[in-house]
C-alpha cells in the first residue's frame, strides 16, 4: 500500500517493510497493524522520517520503527538504527532532547485494597514531596557546579552514596544506573547551569509520577521472578535529564550541524546531523550525552527515594513494612554501543532508540542476574485513565530489532485539540469517578494530558506481543497520578 | 502589523509551530522573540521592564542564527530566571561568510508572585525552518520542542 506517498509492503501481521529506494541505505521495517497505518500513520510524516534514517552513513539492516511511531525531530518517535562503529555516524537526533528520558517502576510489597482509601492523601504528599510542572526546581539543596559533575560521572550512584536509595537500586536499574564512559568536561557549561537546580524533579509536559495497582497477570511465572503479584501497589515514574539533557542535545546539535559539511554528508533533514562515531565530534557527542544520561538516573532515583518517603509518611510505616524496591528502570531515549549479531556475526554498533526501550533476551549478559531466565522487564506507561505494561525482552527481539521494543502510547490529540475537548469538563472528577486521584499544577496541564488526547497503548503492546518481540506479563492501572 | 500577521501559531500534535513574518530580517527575528514570549508566558503578559542585556551573535546562516537567538532568550528565562520581554536595537549585518547580531533586550527578573510560566521549551529547533524572502517580506516557520 502507499503511505504519504510511500510504498509500504506487508511482511506480517505485525511487520511492514518500506523497499530500498533512492539513496536509501537499507530498507526501513515498521512493526504496527494495519489498523494504526490506516488510522494514525497514513497522516503522519512518521513514514517519511523512517526513510530519512535509512540515509545515515553505515546504518546496519534496517531503519526500524516500532508501533508508537509518530513524528519526531529527525528520527520518527519510536526509531530505531544500528550504525557500525567504524563507517558509521551518531547522531543526536536518534536520541532526542531528553535524553535519557526513561520509566522506573518500583513495587511495595503491598496490597492495594485495604490502602485505598488513603490514596488520595498519598498523592497529595507525591505532589508535595516531588518538585513538578513547567521549570520544576528545588527538590534537593541546588547543587555546586563540582557536585554536577560528580553526579555526570556517577549517576543513581550519586544519591545513593547521598542517602537517596540502596545499592540494590542501581543493581535493578539499566546500566547500573551509570553510563561508564561519560564525559562530564563535555558537557558545556550552559547545560550545567540548567540541571543545577533540577535533580529529583519531575519537569512538565508527559512526565508524571503514578501510584498503580497491578491489575492483571499474564505471565505468571515471569511475573514471580519479577516480583509482582494481583492487587499489588506499585509506583511508576516517568521522567528524563531535564533542563540539562535538553542543553546538551542543543549544543550538538550545533556541533554536528558544522561537522556534517566538514565530512560530506547529505542528509535529508538538519536535524539529522551526525558525525562519525570514531570522529572528535562523536566522540565528544557521546561523552556529553552519557553524562546527561546518567544526570537521569540519579533524578530517576532521588525521586524514588521521594516516593518512598511520601509512602512512609502517608501509611505512617516503616522501611521494613513498606518492602518498596525497584523492579527496573529503562531508558527509552539513548544511543549506545552494544554487540549484536549482524548477518551472523556478532558485531559492535551504535544502537540509537528514540521512544523505543532496550528489551534484551533471557541469557543476556548485561542484565541483573536476577532476570537470566526471563529476560529484562520492558515497562510501557499509557495514559493516566487507562493502563501501562510490563513485558518481558525475548530472544526475537536480539534477531530482529537490536533488543528493542516500543515505548508508550503517544499522543493523538495535539495539546489544543485536547484543551478544546476538555471544556466544560471537569477531568477531575471524570477521574475521581474511575477510582484515580490526581494532583497536577492548574487545569491546563490535566486537559492537555487527558486520557483520550493518547493512543490506547493496549494496540502498541498488542503488535509487540503478538510479534514475540516482548511478552505481555502484566497490566498495571492507575490509581493515583501527579503531573507537571 | 497587528499579531495575527506578525505570527500565527499552527496546529501541531506534540509540539508549538508558529509561523512568522517580518518586513526585514531584523523584523522577522523580533517578531519571533514575540512569539517565543507569548508561548512561555502567554499573551497577556505585561512587562515591567526594569533592565536591560545585551545579546551578540554569529553563525554562518539566517536559520542558525534564528535558532540561536531564541535558544538565548530560553537560557535567560529558564536558566537566569530574567524575562526578556522586549527587544530594541536589534541590528543583522553580513560579515564575510557570516551573519552577526546585536541586540538590546529589555526585561525584568522573573518572579513567581507576579509571573506564571505556561510552558517550559525545551528548545528551539530546525524543523521545518526555513527563513525566506516572499515579495516584499520575510517568512518563517518555527517549532518549539515542549
Amino acid at each position: 500500500m502507499l503511505v504519504n506517498g510511500i510504498e509500504l509492503n506487508k511482511i506480517s501481521d505485525e511487520l511492514w517493510e518500506i523497499p530500498r529506494h533512492k539513496e536509501m541505505r537499507v530498507p526501513g521495517r515498521i512493526y504496527i497493524s494495519r489498523d494504526m497505518i490506516e488510522s494514525g500513520l497514513q497522516n503522519d510524516e512518521a513514514i517519511n522520517q523512517v526513510v530519512n534514517v535509512a540515509h545515515l552513513p553505515g546504518i546496519q539492516k534496517y531503519s526500524l520503527a516500532m508501533p508508537d511511531i509518530h513524528w519526531g525531530y529527525g528520527f520518527p518517535i519510536g526509531g530505531v538504527a544500528a550504525t557500525d562503529l567504524n563507517e558509521g555516524v551518531v547522531s543526536p537526533g536518534g536520541v532526542g532532547y531528553d535524553i535519557n528520558c526513561g520509566v522506573r517502576l518500583a513495587a511495595t510489597s503491598l496490597e492495594f485494597k485495604p490502602l485505598e482509601k488513603r490514596i488520595p492523601k498519598l498523592v497529595e504528599n507525591m505532589f508535595k514531596n516531588v518538585p513538578t510542572g513547567v521549570g520544576a526546581s528545588g527538590a534537593i539543596k541546588k547543587v555546586s557546579p563540582q557536585e554536577m559533575k560528580r553526579i555526570l560521572r556517577q549517576g543513581s550512584h550519586w544519591a545513593i552514596g547521598n542517602g537517596f536509595g540502596s545499592d540494590a537500586d542501581a543493581d535493578f536499574t539499566e546500566e547500573s544506573g551509570m553510563l561508564k564512559n561519560a564525559d562530564p568536561e563535555g558537557v558545556f557549561e550552559r547545560a550545567i547551569e540548567r540541571g543545577l537546580d533540577q535533580v529529583g524533579t519531575l519537569g512538565s509536559g508527559n512526565h508524571f509520577m503514578e501510584v498503580d495497582v497491578v491489575e492483571e497477570i499474564f505471565e505468571e511465572t515471569v511475573a514471580r521472578v519479577f516480583g509482582l503479584f494481583k492487587g499489588q501497589l506499585v509506583v511508576l515514574i516517568h521522567t528524563g535529564s531535564r533542563g540539562l539533557g535538553y542543553q546538551v542535545c542543543d549544543d550538538y546539535l550545533k556541533v554536528l550541524l558544522k561537522a556534517e559539511s566538514k565530512y560530506g554528508f547529505r542528509l535529508p533533514d538538519r536535524q539529522l546531523a551526525c558525525a562519525p562515531v570514531r570522529s572528535d565530534e562523536g566522540q565528544r557527542y557521546l561523552g556529553a550525552m552519557q553524562a546527561a544520561a546518567n544526570f537521569a538516573w540519579n533524578n530517576r532515583q532521588v525521586i524514588m527515594h521521594l516516593a518512598k518517603k511520601s509512602l512512609m509518611e502517608t501509611f505512617n510505616m516503616q522501611e521494613s513494612e513498606l518492602g518498596f524496591h525497584l523492579i527496573y528502570d529503562v531508558c527509552h531515549n539513548i544511543a549506545k554501543i552494544e554487540e549484536h549479531d549482524i548477518d551472523g556475526k556478532k558485531k559492535k554498533v551504535c544502537v540509537h532508540r528514540k521512544g523505543a526501550t532496550r528489551a534484551f533476551a533471557p541469557g543476556s549478559s548485561n542484565i541483573p542476574l536476577k532476570y537470566k531466565d526471563t529476560g529484562q522487564p520492558v515497562i510501557i506507561p499509557g495514559d493516566m485513565g487507562r493502563y501501562s505494561y510490563v513485558m518481558a525482552g525475548t530472544q526475537k527481539a536480539m534477531m530482529e530489532t537490536f533488543g528493542s521494543s516500543c515505548h508508550g502510547a503517544g499522543r493523538m490529540q495535539s495539546r489544543h485539540q485536547a484543551l478544546k475537548h476538555a471544556k466544560g469538563r471537569d477531568l477531575v472528577a471524570e477521574l475521581n469517578k474511575k477510582g484515580i486521584s490526581i494532583q497536577a499544577h492548574g487545569h491546563k496541564t490535566i486537559a492537555e494530558e487527558m486520557p483520550e488526547a493518547y493512543k490506547d497503548v493496549a494496540d502498541v503492546v498488542n503488535v509487540m506481543h503478538n510479534a514475540g518481540i516482548t511478552l505481555k506479563v502484566a497490566k498495571l492501572r492507575p490509581v493515583g497520578v501527579i503531573k507537571g | 502589523m497587528d499579531n495575527y500577521l506578525k505570527y500565527r501559531f499552527l496546529e501541531h500534535t506534540a509540539d508549538i509551530a508558529v509561523e512568522v513574518r517580518g518586513e526585514t530580517l531584523e523584523e522577522l527575528f523580533g517578531n519571533s522573540a514575540q512569539a517565543w514570549l507569548e508561548t512561555v508566558l502567554g499573551g497577556d503578559f505585561i512587562p515591567y521592564i526594569n533592565d536591560v542585556k545585551d545579546v551578540t551573535l554569529r553563525e554562518l546562516s539566517s536559520e542558525e542564527l534564528l535558532v540561536g537567538f531564541l535558544s538565548e532568550l530560553n537560557y535567560l528565562l529558564f536558566v537566569h530566571r530574567w524575562i526578556p520581554a522586549r527587544i530594541s536595537g536589534l541590528t543583522i549585518e553580513k560579515d564575510n561568510d557570516e551573519l552577526f547580531l546585536i541586540a538590546r533586550l529589555e526585561g525584568e527578573e522573573f518572579s513567581v508572585e507576579r509571573h506564571s510560566l505556561k510552558e517550559e521549551i525545551k528548545a528551539v529547533t530546525f524543523h521545518n525552518m526555513n527563513i525566506v524572502q516572499k515579495g516584499n517580506e520575510f517568512v518563517t516557520r518555527i517549532v518549539f520542542d515542549i
